[in-house]
């Protein structure tokens, strides 16, 4: 037992309030020194399975545990999440809510002080556990001054430095951007090169191909394990359970050729090797076929205390039936075009026009009508008792006589796929849900453009897919729509145009297909494509997708 | 990214202010209030708002005081204008203030505010949130108790860039809060607060999470990390800070510091 880092024995929980099961009959073991990726879909008992390891379930969420745990290879019954503080380190998805101190230092002073580590060690543990997570130097900023890489990074600092033999993450990649995410996998990497102990709650496969094993967990229980090697073979079951499944792990399968090393490089030679060309793909160029609506020129804004403009110059052009994403990295200037573009944004310098008109000139409800924007938290503006009432509150203030809100409700219901929650209290939904009723909230006021703001963030596989299959519904059916988004294949499966932004400058504007060929550029402002599309770049013919791409494949 | 507004006061820089212990900027605090409280005439007051904007000029937070410029206009004006209209109000004609006493009491009034408000942004300039704990905590407060006040310092700033994402969203649903009766208007708000609260809410239960995982509420011994000791500076502040009470109470005794009877 002594290389026994977490052991569950038939392990259940359910929880009180609301009364769900959470886990049913869950037996694993995870070894000292392995790192294991926990995948499922939402609901699945992924969060659970961590926090029963460092006891926040049931300290402080209550819930009834059956069968046995051991952490570090003694049991846990009866001990606080404190208790274990100095031996299990929890690292959390949503990095603002675990900072709360007024300096880097501070933040990791924090847990030396509460486990009552020798003050005359303190200074050298600090200055250890920043050097770790590459933020030496900083220790006198505001952690509210960070960038998402950086805190997440500052989170773990903080966990680093009283020195845990066993971590538990739990979706620590979520919130980040594409710069942060690659920050932080290169953070576990070390951490694992130190014989680090790792349990990592993930929905990305391809970030942790990497991990000694995988663990699937389905309603539950665990529904798949193994390594990934093994596991990559079997995509169409990974796909089943709500995990998506690395598209080079997809195309190997369906060529049988081995998936494993997944390596872009590696795969384009297995697949060369089987003889058969790939023809140019039948990707949709970027549509200009529908007028201009809203056109921006020189747009140009600074945020009070930042030293460089989050916009510096932008054009931007918007014709009826688009279907745009805008990429790049954090601050590179996104979602200050896309609020300036909605009118949510005041000050700066440039021209908005709507139909030739400037944007400000509009009226409150002709603008509504003109640009919708749902923000990336659902849960910013929900406030209703019912979904129904929820949806209906944008009509009401555009003045729409009562007939007119309750079609309108009904009608954007249906086209997002609410039916039968009309009467359901939005709060109690999975975030998948909310995030439609945010959508349809905004749907309601029948706006021209339809702008959302990472509309995935948060979402498991199948929620992604849900979400974003209703909207190229809705584009199908003539709505014009502009996301902001960091996940590659959402751009690549779903818009039709790319807009690439650095440092407030547009780098980038037009086929998506054509942005992903351009991996250097894509580098350069800190945009990943898709590993599909680099697969393509490799094999000759430019693919955004795997559908597209098997179907290039002769 | 968010349009946030930056709402935390602290301004880092290590000037002699920043540099004293953390008991000791609590001091200024206290010192200003026990001095002026209870004094009328405002000539002796106006010292202590020009001392104190002085002090925040060398503390490099001149950024707050025109952040919070009208408020520090609006506080001293209002209070003026109200207490030199409305001072002796009721008393009977025989008994009524003459018309400069009134005049000066405002004054008065209005310079104490005006000194209460600029003492505590000095001191939220100055002081970490941190620091207030062990300030608090050397005061012989509780540790649960000090970190909960400084805690609370620390989440303001957030509920309120919190509010301020709520308020855009549900503007861009077409929430118009110019329009209609106060009533109405007020009614308004509820689209805002509703998600502010459950966003608190969450934001609690997450922070408590985290401030459990990294060993709060531990009963084992807890360490301090010596943030400031106390220095020869901080006893020649305090002892400054004492003589000043000690100064304006002596001549609130001997009635210098009152209006009518007082000389």
């Amino acid at each position: 037992m002594d290389d026994e880092a977490l052991a569950y024995e038939r392990f259940a929980v359910s929880y009180a309030a609301p009364a769900a099961a959470a886990l049913d009959g869950v037996s694993l073991r995870v070894a000292r020194g392995e790192m294991v990726a926990v995948l499922g879909a939402t609901g699945a008992g992924k969060s659970t399975l961590l926090k029963c390891a460092n006891r926040l379930v049931p300290t402080l969420r209550r819930a009834e545990l059956r069968g046995t745990l051991r952490v570090l290879g003694r049991p846990v019954d009866g001990l606080a999440v404190h208790d274990l503080a100095d031996r299990v380190g929890f690292v959390f998805q949503d990095f603002e809510a675990q900072l709360f101190s007024t300096s880097v230092e501070e933040e990791v002073l924090f847990g030396l002080e509460q486990l009552g580590v020798d003050p005359g060690a303190m200074a050298e543990r600090i200055r250890r556990a920043l050097d770790s997570v590459g933020l030496a130097g900083f220790e006198r900023r505001d952690p509210a001054t960070l960038s998402g890489g950086e805190k997440q990074r500052l989170a773990i600092g903080a966990v680093l430095a009283l020195e845990p033999e066993l971590w538990l993450l739990d979706e620590p990649s979520t919130d980040l951007d594409p710069a942060g995410r690659r920050e932080l996998f290169a953070l576990l990497g070390r951490l694992r090169a130190k014989r680090g102990t790792l349990v990592v709650v993930e929905h990305d496969t391809e970030a942790m191909a990497d991990a000694d094993r995988w663990v699937v967990l389905d309603r539950g229980r665990v529904a798949l394990a193994g390594r990934p090697p093994e596991l990559l073979e079997r995509p169409d079951e990974l796909a089943a359970l709500g995990v998506r499944p690395p598209d080079l792990a997809v195309v190997c399968r369906r060529f049988g050729v081995p998936a494993w090393p997944l390596d872009v490089e590696r795969v384009a030679e297995r697949l060369g090797a089987l003889g058969r060309r790939l023809r140019a793909a039948p990707n949709a160029a970027a549509e200009s076929a529908g007028e201009v609506v809203l056109e921006a020129r020189s747009l140009r804004f600074a945020y009070e205390d930042q030293d460089r403009p989050a916009l510096d110059g932008v054009d931007f052009t918007l014709r009826r039936t688009e279907f745009v994403a805008l990429v790049g990295a954090n601050g590179s200037g996104k979602s200050t075009l896309a609020r300036r573009i909605a009118g949510l944004l005041d000050g700066g310098s440039g021209e908005v026009r709507w139909r030739g008109r400037p944007l400000g000139a509009l009226a409150a409800g002709e603008r509504a009508a003109a640009v919708g924007y749902v923000f990336q938290n659902p849960d910013e503006q929900i406030f209703a008792a019912t979904v129904g009432e929820e949806i209906a509150f944008g009509p009401r203030q555009m003045g729409c006589a009562p007939e007119e809100v309750w079609a309108r409700v009904r009608a954007v219901i249906e086209a997002v796929g609410l039916g039968g929650l009309e009467e359901r209290d939005p709060f109690l939904l999975g975030k998948g849900e909310r995030q439609k009723v945010a959508v349809a909230s905004i749907l309601a006021l029948r706006p021209a453009v339809l702008i959302l703001d990472e509309p995935t963030t948060g979402l498991d596989f199948a929620e992604q897919r849900a979400l974003m299959d209703v909207l190229e519904s809705l584009h199908a059916a003539g709505q014009t729509i502009v996301i902001i988004t960091h996940v590659p294949w959402v751009v690549g499966r779903y818009a039709r145009r790319g807009v690439l932004l650095r440092e407030g400058r547009v780098r980038f504007d037009g086929a998506v297909a054509e942005l992903f060929a351009d991996e250097a550029l894509c580098r350069e402002a800190d945009f990943v494509p898709p590993e599909i599309a680099r697969l393509g770049n490799r094999l000759g013919a430019a693919a955004v997708d795997v559908e597209r791409f098997l179907a290039a494949w002769e | 990214m968010r349009a946030e507004m930056r709402v935390n006061l602290y301004i880092d820089r290590d000037t002699f202010l920043h540099r004293l212990h953390p008991q000791v900027k609590l001091g200024i605090l206290a010192a200003t209030f026990a001095s002026i409280y209870a004094i009328d005439r405002p000539l002796l007051v106006a010292p202590a708002p020009v001392a104190l904007g002085l002090l925040l000029f060398a503390a490099g937070a001149a950024g707050n005081a025109r952040r919070f410029a009208p408020m520090l206009l609006a506080v001293p004006v209002a209070t003026f204008t109200m207490w030199s209209l409305f001072y002796g109000y009721g008393a009977n004609a025989a008994a009524a203030p003459p018309r400069s006493e009134a005049m000066e009491f405002a004054a008065a009034m209005a310079l104490k505010l005006e000194s209460f408000v600029l003492s505590s942004l000095l001191c939220l300039s100055i002081t970490r949130v941190e620091e207030f704990t062990e300030a608090l905590r050397g005061l012989g407060v509780p540790y649960r108790v000090s970190f909960t006040v400084a805690m609370a310092f620390r989440l303001v700033p957030l509920f309120l860039g919190s509010a301020l994402s709520v308020v855009t969203a549900q503007r861009a649903r077409g929430l118009d809060f110019s329009r209609g009766s106060v009533l109405a208007r007020l009614r308004r708000y509820v689209p805002v607060i509703v998600p502010v609260f459950m966003g608190a809410l969450r934001r609690a239960d997450a922070m408590a999470m985290a401030l459990e995982a990294r060993g709060f509420g531990r009963r084992t011994r807890r360490a301090s990390f010596v943030r400031s000791r106390l220095a020869p500076r901080d006893l020649v502040v305090g002892a400054a800070l004492a003589a000043v009470v000690l100064a304006y109470l002596s001549a609130w005794a001997l009635g210098y510091g009152r209006l009518g009877g007082g000389r």
